[in-house]
């Protein structure tokens, strides 16, 4: 399925600094996250998980260190020189990121496009195929500011994985949810990451829904990764940041 | 004496700036469209947006700027004696400067000011990121069918501008004040040469080149959500206006040397 050289990591990153004016949100992050399994990065509030998330396809460069995907380093690559990695990973942004002046199915149908699928009735199909997986059937003509909170993530969603990629980042997808929408969204990234062998990378500070799609899991403290391996040890840890997170389930990322 | 030192110190580093990442997006931009990387598609749908929905306010634009500038000439000139001069006046100064110069003030706050939020909303709301993160470089998607479609559509601007606005010089002066219109047509036409109506379009050819590539730079750097939004947008609209009246100026002194003024023969 991958078209990138074989490797037991998709990101590698090490000694990854960034600093914003006076700030360091990245404080020399180095992790690995493996191929085809779900890892959730978490952290309380301005530790550095969406900045983290973005430096993942480039989105954000950072000042010094090195960010590997699938063995390719990027930081050194321009903006066109990404494209090819880039269409490899979809994203699933915080609040969905859908392009208000075009209707559901034409922002799930713009990836397709994008990478020059031309026939009308395949793209149809296509997009016909994915809102049916994200539960949302026959939803093509509303427009985006038409849908609820939980109908904008998932036609996200969608869009952020009809072109069939390898890995699929998603910043704080339960964000303004309720617990029912948010059990439902993390079911579902869960069911297609099993289903695509994708490799998934989940940030949030939502514990109740992370526990029920994580493999792997990253803490984020103070722009380093405090804590990396599976749940169960995060839970035991007897950390004190850690605790503290866990006890008061941290804030927005 | 040190906080003046300072000001000016920041509005100097400001321009530098601004004169860099404006560079930077003329070269993304020419290098974009010279490698085939236009959605025609998008310059359709923008030609209309900057050409067709900005004729009602250019053509009252020029035409009262023409009629006022008439009825002021006139006032001033029949006192001389020299009536008969306000039609050349009139088509040489909209020709050269107040069609170009004001065409493209008006496009700047109806469709730069659009622009910027347009975009700055799509940044704030990580649309932009979106568009980066399917592998659709924002400059190929904003800022090259935007920029097609204004280098086409201002200049036509402006020659609308300029004949709307000698079209009400010519009603008001030649109804309003009595000067014989056979008289008014034939100076004004002995007036104005090919080089007047010329200038006028490289001037808005330029100004067109000019509040794409500001606009949509300040909406493509807007952060902090939607007060970052009306920022950025206030902020490129007055940076387009003086942008223009200062290119204007060396613009005018440049082109003069080409296309010089044609002797008035009254």
């Amino acid at each position: 399925m991958s078209e990138f050289p074989a490797n037991e990591s998709f990101f590698s990153l090490n000694d990854v600094r960034t600093r914003f004016g006076s700030k360091e949100v990245l404080r020399g992050v180095t992790l690995e996250i493996p191929k085809s399994r779900t890892t959730v990065i978490l952290g309380g509030s301005g530790t550095g998980k969406s900045v983290l998330l973005k430096h993942l396809n480039g989105l954000l460069n950072p000042d010094s260190g090195s960010i590997r995907v699938c063995g390719q380093e990027i930081t050194s690559l321009t903006e066109r020189q990404l494209v090819p990695m880039r269409r490899k990973i979809g994203i699933l942004f915080q609040d969905g990121a859908l392009f208000d002046s075009m209707s559901v199915g034409e922002n799930v149908a713009f990836p397709l496009r994008e990478q020059g699928l031309r026939d009308r009735q395949q793209i149809a199909s296509l997009v016909a195929d994915v809102l049916e997986k994200v539960e949302l059937p026959g939803e093509e003509v509303k427009m985006p500011p038409a849908l609820s909170g939980g109908m904008r993530k998932r036609v996200a969603l969608a869009r952020a994985i009809v072109s069939h990629p390898d890995c699929l980042l998603c910043d704080e997808p339960t964000a303004g949810l309720d617990p029912v929408l948010s059990q439902r969204i993390s079911r579902l990234i869960r069911r297609l990451t099993e289903d695509h062998d994708l490799t998934s990378v989940v940030v949030s500070h939502d514990m109740d829904a992370m526990r029920m799609i994580a493999d792997h899991v990253i803490f984020l403290q103070g722009g380093t990764v405090h804590y990396a391996g599976d749940m169960a040890g995060l839970e035991q840890s007897e950390d004190e940041a850690i605790q503290t997170f866990l006890s008061s389930k941290g804030g927005g990322g | 004496m040190t906080r003046v030192f300072q000001k000016v110190g920041s509005i100097a580093l400001d321009l530098v700036a601004l004169f860099g990442q404006v560079g930077t997006l003329f070269s993304g931009v020419v290098s974009a469209i010279a490698t085939g990387k236009v959605r025609w598609g998008l310059v359709g749908q923008q030609v209309v947006r900057v050409g067709i929905a900005s004729q009602l306010v250019v053509v009252v634009t020029g035409a009262f700027t023409g009629a006022v500038f008439a009825a002021q000439a006139y006032f001033k000139f029949n006192e001389l004696g020299l009536g008969s001069a306000t039609g050349p006046v009139v088509s040489v100064a909209l020709c050269r400067e107040l069609g170009p110069v004001l065409a493209a003030l008006m496009v700047t706050s109806r469709v730069g000011s659009a622009m910027t939020a347009e975009i700055g909303t799509m940044r704030v709301y990580e649309q932009v990121d979106a568009l980066r993160s399917m592998g659709v470089h924002p400059v190929d998607y904003l800022v090259v069918p935007r920029m097609i479609a204004m280098v086409i559509s201002l200049p036509i601007l402006v020659g609308e501008a300029i004949g709307f606005g000698i079209l009400a010089a010519d009603l008001l002066t030649v109804n309003g004040f009595g000067l014989p219109q056979a008289w008014f047509r034939h100076q004004v036409i002995l007036a104005t040469s090919a080089g007047d109506l010329l200038t006028g379009l490289i001037k808005g050819l330029v100004f067109a080149v000019l509040i794409v590539l500001i606009c949509c730079n300040q909406g493509l750097r807007t952060s902090h959500g939607a007060a970052g939004v009306g920022k950025s947008t206030t902020k490129a609209v007055v940076d387009t206006a003086l942008a223009i009246l200062v290119v204007n100026l060396g613009l005018t002194l440049i082109l003069n040397q080409f296309l010089p003024i044609v002797s008035l023969s009254l």
